[in-house]
């Protein structure tokens, strides 16, 4: 397998954006990644979108060739992948893998999603496909309340506190406030994170990411450019809460990360930055532990103690992240790339983090039925 | 009836369209004397980790349980 670079990088503002279509989101993402790579329609060999649910979101199907038809790609492969909120990871994957075997030198991911459109309790519905529509949707389970009960069981078996979960949505939210393009740019405190409108116990609202629109796009090539794809590794995990062995840890997090460490050549102490899919507070605390960051049950106190703020000594969703950045699902995961290079080429503005040479991101879908760990690193 | 142990559980208040009208509501895993689990709606008083709780009898297409007191 040869090296693989990123080359260029597009994304959209993230947010409840009235008037902004899907195709219109797509379009601006795709034409700023192509003006950051210094190419045209003509250059793209192949199009991966990632994308979750837009025959639900907005009556739209077959999106990919939709999509690069829109920006004037015409002839070539646009293929769609779904993988709940893992779809731009698994894009970018498929994407990597196919530049890394040499099957195209050049490919252009896009994800979006389009939610805003719909109410909140269709959303929680559309949602809830992402989980095992037999045992959990068909009795009322929510993806909050699926990470709700993982919450309730970390809290159980490490001591973790309400304290800690918010800590986390206070974080991120001071990130955002940081970050022009975030969805959210409002600080929060703890006392407001804790007395928020109950979602699913214990989670109030503000332990719950956003629902968004947007669009990001990469440039992903085989020609030798300043930001390198050391590794992207993506694995699989049991849909269904009830079928996972310990449900505080997700074991696909864990393979897709052991197999890009070793990928890279690295380990989880040799990462700068990192960008990890905190689609509730919880998820961020147990990536923090399966990415290898922190000990089993550590992730809480650690969190609180500001080890991950942008001047800590790993900055974690110095984006703002999928609790205030925002979540347009397709889009996330691809997102998170965008983030990490701009951190990466000395671009994130008020955000910047003193070091960045190598940066991890994860992408998760469902409560761990996908996992996608990528690892950048300055050529 | 089937009884179990609360192996975590939920309170749901903002609930998908087609089970607005009853929330709030609670759901649990369960886990059975064999160590398999199944994810199920809790009816009557609300459970903690560690409660023992009976399947009861319904009508329903999902599994009901409460806590045994």
């Amino acid at each position: 397998m040869r090296p693989v670079h990123v080359a260029g990088i597009g994304k959209t503002a993230f947010g409840a954006l009235a008037g902004r279509s899907l195709k219109d989101l797509a379009i601006e993402a795709i034409a700023a990644c192509l003006l950051d790579a210094g190419k045209s329609t003509s250059d793209v060999e192949a199009v991966y979108v990632g994308n979750f649910d837009a025959p639900s979101f907005t009556g739209q199907n077959h999106l990919a060739p939709f999509i690069a038809g829109a920006v004037g790609i015409h002839g070539v492969p646009a293929t769609r992948f779904e993988a709940a909120c893992a779809s731009g990871g698994s894009a970018l994957f498929h994407a990597m893998q196919a530049v890394a075997s040499g099957t195209y030198e050049n490919v252009l991911v896009c994800g979006v999603e389009k939610m805003t459109s719909q109410t909140t309790a269709r959303v929680a519905q559309i949602l809830a496909g992402a989980g095992d529509a037999e045992l959990e949707s068909s009795i009322g389970a929510t993806f909050p309340a699926i990470f709700a009960m993982i919450a309730r069981r970390h809290m159980h078996q490490y001591g973790t506190t309400r304290e800690h979960l918010a800590a986390v949505a206070v974080k991120n939210h001071y990130n955002a406030s940081l970050n022009p393009q975030a969805h959210l740019k409002k600080v929060i405190t703890l006392e407001q994170a804790l007395a928020g409108k109950p979602v699913a116990e214990p989670f109030t609202i503000y332990d719950c990411s956003l629902v968004s629109d947007g669009a990001a796009a990469l440039w992903i090539t085989s020609e030798p450019s300043a930001i390198r794809v050391a590794a992207c590794a993506q694995a699989s995990g049991p849909v269904s809460l009830a079928d996972k062995a310990d449900i505080t840890t997700l074991e696909a997090t864990k393979l897709a990360a052991a197999k890009a460490y070793k990928q890279a050549g690295i380990q989880a102490s040799d990462i700068d930055i990192a960008e990890v899919h905190d689609c509730f507070t919880i998820a961020e605390l147990i990536a923090m532990e399966d990415l290898g960051f922190i000990d089993k049950g550590g992730s809480g106190p650690w969190v609180a103690s500001g080890a991950t703020g942008i001047n800590g000594v790993l900055p974690v969703n110095t984006s703002g992240g999928l609790k205030a950045k925002g979540h347009p699902i397709g889009a996330t995961g691809v997102a998170q790339i965008c983030d990490l290079i701009l951190q990466m080429r000395g671009e994130a503005g008020a955000r910047q983090v003193a070091k960045a040479n190598t940066a991890l991101a994860q992408n998760l879908g469902g409560s761990g039925a996908t996992s996608v760990v990528t690892i950048l690193q300055r050529s | 009836m089937r009884q179990a142990i609360v192996y975590t559980e939920t309170v749901i208040h903002s609930a998908p369209e087609q089970f607005a009208a009853e929330a709030p509501y609670q759901i649990a895993v369960v886990t059975f004397e064999d160590q398999t689990r199944l994810l199920v709606r809790i009816s009557g008083q609300r459970v903690q980790i560690g409660d023992a709780v009976r399947e009861v009898e319904s009508s329903l297409t999902y599994p009901i349980f409460e806590v045994i007191s």
